[in-house]
């Protein structure tokens, strides 16, 4: 049945209203009188409901209190039961759903900066999106300044063979494709960063004792999502830049306001539409202003990894020897020096 | 044998717990579209999208990966709702029990196609002069009232409505434009 153009409009500016929050009760009467006169009607209702909803996902703010209540203030940590690591990793898992909104609802910015708002939303949704416990594996291409490399030697000029790099949040492990040589480079829940050369040999720096050039280089190669979002979000300028998969992903381009104090230059993220996960980022880092690293990082793979492969533990056999600050420092900076030539 | 054969095609078709959490999240939009066109003036559509969440979660290992997502997931949807619509008295409702089932089902198929009326919207918004861009901005970026927008840029309440009445359309006919010109090329 074609409907006649005034009942059509009407019906247009009752649902504008309702979609307003501006309708009263006899105008909710008429609204439902003129859908159930016309089926084509309930078509134009789906139609404003589904626009309204692309509008608040697409402009920026979504109310998710009601989902917030599902977050755990203090998450239990992991029982041994299964049942309550299941639950536990459900409680996780539908909060992170829930704050992801949330956080896009805080991040909105004033009207003058709509661009830079809702990119900062698809940020925001993604931090929270990469704060879930999942671990994904990226592609690491590095192209790490000449001189820099002279002056690490031996790690960094196998920067090159790195291929996959796990994450888990801020946590992490890269291994060697190097055959010939071995190792697995990590940091854990802790923050503290481990190497291991062989099945029976490891070292491990607490956060404290991170020299800064390992810490830079640390940064270079990890990524670090969670840390790295977040930098993006306090302290770049954020725009959108065209994507050759725009019908996938969308491109936020992150400059860094020229402050000495930040160490890195540009980000560039591809942005999944759909799950907001990155897809691909390239990260160009400064030392003392000058281009020290551009490391592009591409989703390979979301599969779930044991807790015990972001430990150092994790990769050595019973009985081996981890070289820490309170199990033979000297010959642990020996190691190090040997590795990196500091 | 037969029944052999078929629980081991179950245990191989379990889907994993990290892909159903993708696809909840990939399908958050769509949901919460189904959920919010079918409670109309409900301020419970988050609570009843957070209990949507958990029973996919729970019913996770009766989705069969390869099929459907959308399909299993806005069943499921549709009888979380309509069970909390059924709760309400008249005067929470706007339409009736019977047209809100009929407009699941429009809803379900019009959600399906939800990634090219994203699409379209972007563009459209793009096209918008600045002065509606301005103005469906405060509506919807910071959340204003019509009264509070009204009182920002000094424009009585009712010229407010006229105007979001208007860009509203004009983005629904534009969104239209755009998925029939795909259509043709």
């Amino acid at each position: 049945m074609t409907p006649d153009n005034r009942s059509l409009d009407r019906l247009n500016q009752l649902m504008s209203q309702l979609l307003d929050g501006a309708l009263s009760d006899q105008e909710a009467v008429e609204l439902n009188g003129l859908v159930d006169s016309n089926p084509v009607f309930q078509a134009v209702v789906v139609d404003q409901w589904v626009l309204d909803t692309l509008l608040i996902e697409e402009l920026g703010t979504e109310s998710m209190t009601a989902l917030v209540d599902f977050v755990d203030p203090a998450p239990p940590y992991p029982a041994l039961r299964a049942w309550s690591l299941w639950h536990y990793k459900r409680g996780r898992i539908l909060s992170a759903l829930a704050v992801i909104l949330l956080v896009a609802l805080m991040a909105g910015v004033f009207f003058s900066g709509a661009s830079q708002a809702s990119a900062r939303t698809w940020i925001a949704e993604s931090r929270r999106i990469h704060q879930l416990a999942l671990d994904r594996c990226y592609v690491v291409e590095s192209n790490i300044d000449s001189d820099i490399k002279k002056r690490t030697s031996a790690l960094a000029r196998a920067v090159g063979r790195i291929d996959r790099l796990w994450t888990r949040g801020d946590q992490f492990y890269i291994e060697s494709s190097n055959d010939r040589h071995r190792w697995v480079w990590g940091m854990d829940a802790t923050r503290s960063v481990w190497l291991t050369f062989n099945s029976k040999l490891g070292l491990r720096l607490e956060a404290n004792e991170l020299p800064a050039w390992m810490e830079t280089l640390t940064d270079a190669l990890s990524m670090r999502m969670d840390t790295l979002l977040d930098e993006v979000l306090s302290d770049f300028e954020l725009s959108w830049e065209p994507s050759t998969n725009s019908s996938t992903t969308r491109i936020v381009k992150a400059s860094s306001p020229r402050n000495r104090l930040i160490r890195i230059r540009e980000v560039r993220l591809e942005i999944d539409r759909e799950t907001k996960v990155v897809q691909k980022i390239a990260i160009v880092r400064l030392n003392r202003s000058d281009v020290l690293t551009t490391t592009t990082f591409t989703l390979a793979a979301t599969e779930a990894q044991p807790d015990s492969r972001y430990n150092i533990e994790g990769h050595l056999e019973e009985r081996s020897i981890i070289l820490s600050s309170k199990n033979q420092p000297e010959r642990r900076s020996e190691l190090i020096n040997r590795l990196f030539g500091q | 044998m037969g029944q052999h054969l078929s629980l081991n095609a179950n245990l191989m078709s379990t889907p994993d717990r990290s892909v159903i959490v993708q696809e909840i999240a990939r399908h958050q939009s769509r949901l919460r579209g189904f959920v919010r066109c079918l409670l109309v003036r409900s301020s419970d559509v988050e609570d009843v999208l957070q209990e949507v969440n958990a029973v996919l979660w729970e019913k996770a290992e009766e989705f069969v990966p390869g099929t459907d997502f959308w399909a299993w997931a806005s069943q499921i949807a549709r009888f979380k709702v309509l069970n909390q619509v059924r709760k309400y008295g008249r005067e929470r409702l706007v339409f009736d029990i019977e047209t809100l089932l009929q407009m699941a089902e429009v809803a379900e198929r019009k959600l399906s196609d939800l990634d090219r009326r994203r699409d379209a919207l972007e563009h459209c918004l793009q096209r918008l002069p600045p002065a509606q861009r301005q103005l469906i901005e405060l509506r919807y970026s910071h959340d204003h009232s019509i009264e509070a927008i009204s009182e920002s840029i000094s424009r009585p309440v009712g010229s407010i409505r006229q105007t979001l009445y208007r860009i509203r359309a004009a983005l629904l006919a534009c969104i239209e434009g755009q998925i029939a010109l795909e259509a043709q090329s």
